[in-house]
This record gives structure tokens, sequence and C-alpha cells, in this order.
């Protein structure tokens, strides 16, 4: 894809799926930062990326904070001119079979997968919409959001953020902002790698492609629906799985 | 399966198949896949479209096709005749796009059944003979290929009397789907591009009426181009749709969210 002159900020991209869209849109062209909670991976991977010439930058933070993304898109606009593509990436997992579940899981999941990916949502919609290109604005949600065993906070976070993805293009489409949902399978990352090699052997059993994605397959989607060769594609729920079904 | 052929192709490796391509969104896709390299083989039962299609890829490739084709895609014989011509001097398939379609605008009491036989014969029955075709061709050949099936809006959800277009594009997503449940141990990925208001032939023969209706309610605010589908199928045959098979991607500026068809 060509991203060129094109502005993306991706939250979570610090390692995992994220790392993989910031690696593929800089790669495309695009000038990424990119935000994690993690110093740590914010450090190794905007270095790496530097290095070989990309235009990345990391910025640690949390998405979850009251005001962060605000003030991490109102710095990039003031730096660049312009935002062109949102990602919202970032989310953490707290599995535990639902009569179970405590308070603190549920809340710590739903404020980082979906609240997180809302404070970023309404900032780039107040910037986009004010842009005569607009803009895309891609959410990453889940095939769990169908379900999953252990996962009612994961899930009801994923399935959220269709529904906000979704709400955004119907808002958004007048003023040409763009939103759509992702869901990935079964993609080989820390959160997936922590299941038992019986679970993981289960669900690849399923896949009729027969094994599992890799970050890289995601993040091609992602760079596809933030190019202008999908101008036309808003409102879609796009699944990249293998041909998993849920 | 004793090996995993995984599911990368590029364009360097073999043939691009169209179907429909004398027109519309088949002329947009063949000369959107020229572009890209890729050898066309072009199929339309329209011969006059057909060679206006070739004329434009030799000005984009500076070569033309590989092979232009007049063919009926309800005739099982004759579609694997072509297919086999195109094996025969050691070419592969590594592409393709099913797209020939038929759509007529008749309320379902009124709808002859010839018409419904017509409709589902072209729009399903005319997908099931080519992807069939090619599939074996490619299981043959041992290598990974990419099939999409044009599909419409109107595979999720139904129009204002076209029963039989939306039966058969519904069907056709079943069939994408199923294929590429089946197909994928052998490296090949199934999907479909859903157009929801694109102006071509069909939809360009849409009554003034219908076009006031429906573009205001397109969050896009406009109808699609042929080439936005173009683009989708190209992503959909290109080296970042690796694991990407089973799905319907719908190019169609939101309308599905804020529109009864």
């Amino acid at each position: 894809m060509n991203l060129q002159g094109k502005v993306a900020v991706v939250t979570g991209g610090g390692r995992g799926i994220g790392r993989a869209i910031v690696e593929h849109l800089a790669g495309d062209g695009a000038t990424v930062v990119f935000g994690d909670i993690n110093a740590d991976n914010v450090r190794d991977l905007g270095t790496l990326l530097h290095d070989s010439g990309l235009a990345v930058e990391g910025v640690v933070g949390d998405v979850a904070k009251k005001g962060e993304m605000e003030s991490v898109i109102d710095s990039v606009v003031a730096s660049h001119g312009h935002l062109d593509i949102l990602v919202n990436c970032a989310g953490i997992n707290r599995d535990t079979m639902l009569h179970k579940m405590t308070d603190e899981q549920w809340d710590d999941v739903l404020a980082v997968d979906l609240t997180g990916a809302f404070y970023a949502t309404r900032k780039a919609l107040q910037v986009m919409r004010q842009q005569p290109t607009g803009g895309s604005i891609v959410g990453i949600s889940s095939l769990s959001w169908r379900g999953s065993l252990g996962q009612a906070n994961y899930a009801s976070a994923k399935a959220g953020l269709v529904g906000l993805m979704l709400t955004t293009a119907r808002e958004g489409g007048r003023f040409q902002v763009r939103a759509n949902a992702i869901c990935p399978g079964f993609i080989e990352t820390d959160m997936t790698r922590a299941l038992s090699q019986e679970m993981w052997d289960a669900v690849v059993a399923r896949i009729p492609l027969g094994h599992a994605g890799e970050p890289a397959d995601v993040a091609g989607l992602v760079a596809f629906l933030g190019s202008d060769t999908a101008k036309y594609i808003t409102g879609q729920v796009i699944e990249v799985g293998g041909g998993l079904v849920w | 399966m004793s090996a995993d052929p995984g599911t990368s192709i590029s364009s360097s490796a073999g043939i691009a198949m169209v179907t429909g391509a004398g027109s519309g969104i088949g002329r947009a896709v063949a000369l959107r896949l020229a572009k890209e390299k890729w050898d066309l083989a072009i199929i339309d039962i329209n011969e006059d479209g057909l060679q206006e299609t070739e004329k434009l890829i030799e000005e984009v490739s500076g070569t033309g096709s590989s092979g232009t084709y007049v063919v009926d895609v309800t005739d099982a014989r004759r579609f694997e005749a072509v297919v086999a011509d195109i094996v025969t001097n050691g070419s592969e398939i590594r592409v393709l796009v099913s797209n020939a379609g038929v759509l007529s605008v008749t309320p379902v009491l009124e709808l002859p059944i010839e018409q419904w036989r017509r409709t589902v014969d072209v729009n399903l029955t005319g997908s099931f003979i080519c992807t069939r075709a090619v599939a074996r061709e490619m299981v043959r050949a041992g290598t990974p290929g990419r099939i999409v099936t044009v599909a419409s809006v109107h595979s999720v959800a139904p129009g204002t009397n076209v029963t039989d277009y939306d039966a058969s594009k519904g069907g056709l997503l079943m069939l994408t789907r199923s294929l590429a449940r089946e197909l994928a141990p052998y490296g090949i990925t199934v999907n479909a591009v859903g157009p929801g208001f694109i102006v071509t032939n069909l939809a360009g023969g849409a009554s003034e009426e219908y076009v006031d209706y429906i573009v205001p309610r397109i969050p896009l605010g406009h109808a699609g181009k042929p080439s936005d589908v173009a683009g989708a199928v190209s992503f959909l045959v290109g080296p970042d749709a690796d694991y990407v098979t089973g799905t319907l991607l719908i190019v169609d500026g939101g309308m599905l969210l804020t529109a009864d068809l």
C-alpha cells in the first residue's frame, strides 16, 4: 500500500499486533506515532525503526487515562499538521470464567480495550471531521466478540469496539471519516502464547488454513483500510482468521 | 495433506482470469490487475465489450492480455475447455475473479420462472462452474491460488423488486464460504467482495428516482466506482491477504448501515 504523506497514530503499538501495524504502516511510507504503556517496548521499537530510517516516534502512555490520548493526538497534529489514520490496538485480557470474574478484572479490561478506544476515537474524529480529506479509523476487535470461554470481559469490550467503530462510520461519513473494525482470529502473540499447548492445538485444529496467524497478517489489512485504495470502505467488520468460524 | 503449500502468490507467477471482464466492475478489475503486472485471461459473453477491455489492457501493460474468450459462464463444457486451453502451454492459473452476473428489476409476484432460472444460473451456478473448474486446475498444479467472487450487499440485505438477484447473491456468499473451507488445505483462499451502489452498466441503469433516494442515504454521500471494487479485489489477491479467507469484503460507502436498499 502507498501511505506516503499520511500521519498515523497507533495505540498499543509496542508489541504483538500493534507493533506489526507500526512496522507495516511505516514501511508503506506513513509517519507513525505509536503509544504503549510499557516504556521498554516504546524505547526498543522506536529506536529500531528510527535507525531503519522510518518516520516513527514512540510515546509512553496509558489509553485508559483521561486526557492522555487527547494530548498525544493534539501534539501529533501540532507537529505534523494533520491526522489521517488512527488504529485502536491497545488491549489487555484478564481471563476468568464469568461466575468467578471479579469487578476489577471486568473494569480493567473495559477501561483499556473499550474506553481507551473511545477516548482516542472521539479525539481523532474531532480532528478528522475538520479535514477535507477526512480520515480512517480502525478498531482491532476480535473474533471473540461472538463469545469466548473465560473472556466475558474481553468479548464484551471487543463487541463494544465494533459498536463504536460502526457508530463512528455513521456519524463520520459525511465528513469523509471512515471507520472499520478488524476481527483477527487466532494470532500468535504473547496473549495467545499464554495458552496451554492442548488449548492451542485444539484451536488450530479448527482453522481451515491449518495454522495460527501472524501479527503481520493483521497489519496488512490495517494498511489497506488506511489507504486511499479503501476510500469507499466504511462501517465494515472484516475477519482475518484463516477461515476460522468462531 | 503432506506439506502445507502456504497461500503466498505473486503476479509474476501466472495467470489471473476475470469473468464478465467486458464492462463495469470486471473491466476495472482486469485493468487493475494488469497494472499490477498480472497476465490476464479475460472472459465475457459480449465480444465487443471484451475487445474494448483488451484495448485498455494494452494501453496499461503494453502487451495486451494472454487471451480473450467469448464464453457464457453457464456453459460448463465451454468454460472448462477455456481453462484447459490456458494451461496447455504450461501457464498456471493463480487467480480467478468470478464476476459475471446479471440484474433485472421485477416485483416477485410477477417474476417469471424463466427469469429466476436465468439469474440464478448466471449469478450462482456460473460461479460454481468457474470456481470448480479453476480450483480443479489449481489443485492439480499443486500451487497456492486466490479466488474472489463478486457478490453484493444483496448477499446480506434484500433490495427492492430484485428477489432473484438477492437469492442468487446470498447463495454466492455461501458458495464462497463453503469453497474457502474445502480449498484451504490446498493453499487456495476464497473470498467475496460485496459492491454497494456502484455506477456501472447495471446500476448505471438505475432510475433517477432510485439514485435520488439512495445516494443521500450513503454515509460517504456518493456512489462508488468500479475502481473502488477493483481495489478491494487487488487487496484480496495480494500479499497482504495471505491469512484472509471465507470473508465478504463489502465496498459500499457505509450504505448497509443506514439504508434500505
